[in-house]
């Protein structure tokens, strides 16, 4: 399975993704999209527009059991399974040229992206991060097209927000180092049960690393690395010698099985 | 050893998310006309995640005068909910939503609570008498035929007297209003929004 296989599946998830969002909107099932969805009176909601809030909110606490659920799930499968299957920016990590990444230093990249982004939202009583948040754009220009209010400036909004991650900050940086809620779940997945693993087939050739679009040193299996894998499959597909591929481990346990 | 490219993204992590966020959140805005039920503004803007489902549930299964504020707003409205009456009038009060409210019950953020009908006002509509087809001596008292607020607007005189007191803000008179541009505008001056206390909130 190559790449371009990988690609076109990416493209699928994503668009079926949005597709079952649309066609519960639609029907009348459910409402909402990534941000909240409700069916029923069971609310999903982004865990990430939840914690930007203070404290001092003493209702709808139990909103963010689901959601939260939700996201324990995806990451106790494989991390940032979001990141690398359903997000639509996450999509344009397909995209990258090799040797774009630099897969050290991501974990401390994102706690500091995390942390900065929490405390000045908490202190400006205000969720910053909802405003620029690319996921959010693309859930809120759906909605809006089929209540029939999308207007030009939103789009335009949302196209300005793609530019300045896609050619400005750079894809590699947004996804590997930036984006919160990419950072969240990193941050949760020791949790994880399926991991990459390199079975003694290995030759180091380092062609797993060239091909991860994070950079991360697949061959030399360091655990901070792995926390901030997107479970893209390209190392796995690419390896001429087939000796990676994901397995099942205990959660909380060192990936690290080599030196 | 940390390379230029890992310094470069955690500076960006640590600066741009907080500064072009906080430069956007203290941009100036507009005020608009909030759904009933909507907490006090500076609270609304932090509990609304801006998923835009109160605009959806209205849509489908009110009026659909509710859209999302666009970036003419002010950036920091950007997809919060406004009751835009060009759409549609809003029911809450009076209506088909009277006792259900389909944009309240589908928040989850805490943004939008109950209210009860007697308590909803979403502010008032505010008359341009210079656009106004009596006034300007046509013979029209829509905003008064269409009306469901007793005493909210009484004609004197052929023309029509605006009681903001009594206004609910529902805006079915805006909607009505057949002269082109429109001689009401629903404002949200005097509206009712639940306010944070020290007992938790109150009206």
């Amino acid at each position: 399975m190559g790449s371009s296989r990988l690609l076109k599946i990416n493209l699928l998830t994503v668009a079926a993704v949005i597709a079952t969002y649309v066609a519960l909107n639609l029907s009348g099932v459910a409402l909402g999209g990534y941000c909240l969805l409700s069916l029923g009176n069971m609310p999903f909601i982004c865990p990430l527009g939840f914690l930007q809030r203070p404290s001092i909110v003493e209702a709808a606490t139990h909103v963010i059991l689901i959601g939260l659920a939700i996201t324990l799930a995806l990451i106790a499968l494989h991390g940032r399974i979001f990141c690398g299957w359903i997000c639509p920016i996450g999509l344009g990590l397909r995209f990258l040229k090799h040797d774009k990444g630099n897969g050290r230093g991501i974990i401390l990249a994102f706690s500091i992206s995390l942390a900065s982004m929490l405390i000045v939202s908490w202190i400006l009583g205000f969720p910053i991060f909802c405003l620029i948040c690319p996921v959010g754009i693309v859930s809120r220009i759906i909605a809006s097209t089929l209540t029939g209010s999308l207007d030009l400036w939103s789009i335009l909004w949302g196209i300005t927000i793609f530019a300045v991650i896609t050619l400005v900050l750079r894809i590699h940086n947004w996804c590997g180092g930036v984006c919160p809620l990419g950072a969240l779940q990193a941050l949760l997945s020791p949790l994880k049960i399926l991991r990459i693993k390199v079975s003694s087939r290995c030759t180091r050739c380092r062609i797993c690393a060239r091909n991860c679009p994070l950079g991360l040193e697949i061959h030399k299996d360091r655990e901070v690395d792995h926390m901030s894998c997107t479970a893209c499959m390209k190392c796995v597909a690419e390896c001429p010698f087939k000796a990676l591929k994901p397995a099942l481990s205990s959660p909380l346990s060192s990936t690290r099985l080599r030196n | 050893m940390t390379t230029r490219r890992e310094l470069f993204r955690m500076v960006l992590g640590l600066l741009f998310i907080p500064l072009a966020g906080s430069f956007l959140s203290m941009l100036p805005s507009r005020r608009v006309v909030r759904p009933p039920g909507a907490v006090d503004e500076k609270l609304f803007l932090e509990l609304c995640t801006r998923c835009g489902i109160c605009v959806d549930a209205c849509s489908s299964e009110g009026r659909g005068t509710l859209e999302p504020c666009g970036i003419l707003d002010g950036v920091s409205m950007m997809g919060t909910p406004k009751v835009n009456p060009l759409r549609a009038p809003c029911e809450a009060r009076y209506g088909i939503c009277e006792g259900r409210l389909p944009c309240v019950k589908s928040c989850a953020t805490g943004a939008l609570r109950w209210i009860e009908p007697e308590e909803i006002k979403l502010g008032s509509v505010s008359w341009s008498p210079g656009r106004c087809i009596a006034v300007l001596g046509g013979e029209c008292l829509v905003c008064a035929e269409v009306c469901p607020v007793p005493g909210a607007i009484t004609p004197r005189n052929g023309i029509p007297v605006f009681h903001s007191n009594r206004c609910v803000g529902c805006g079915r008179c805006v909607y009505a209003c057949p002269a082109d541009p429109k001689a009401l505008i629903l404002m949200p001056e005097g509206e009712r929004r639940h306010h944070w206390g020290r007992a938790g909130f109150s009206r």
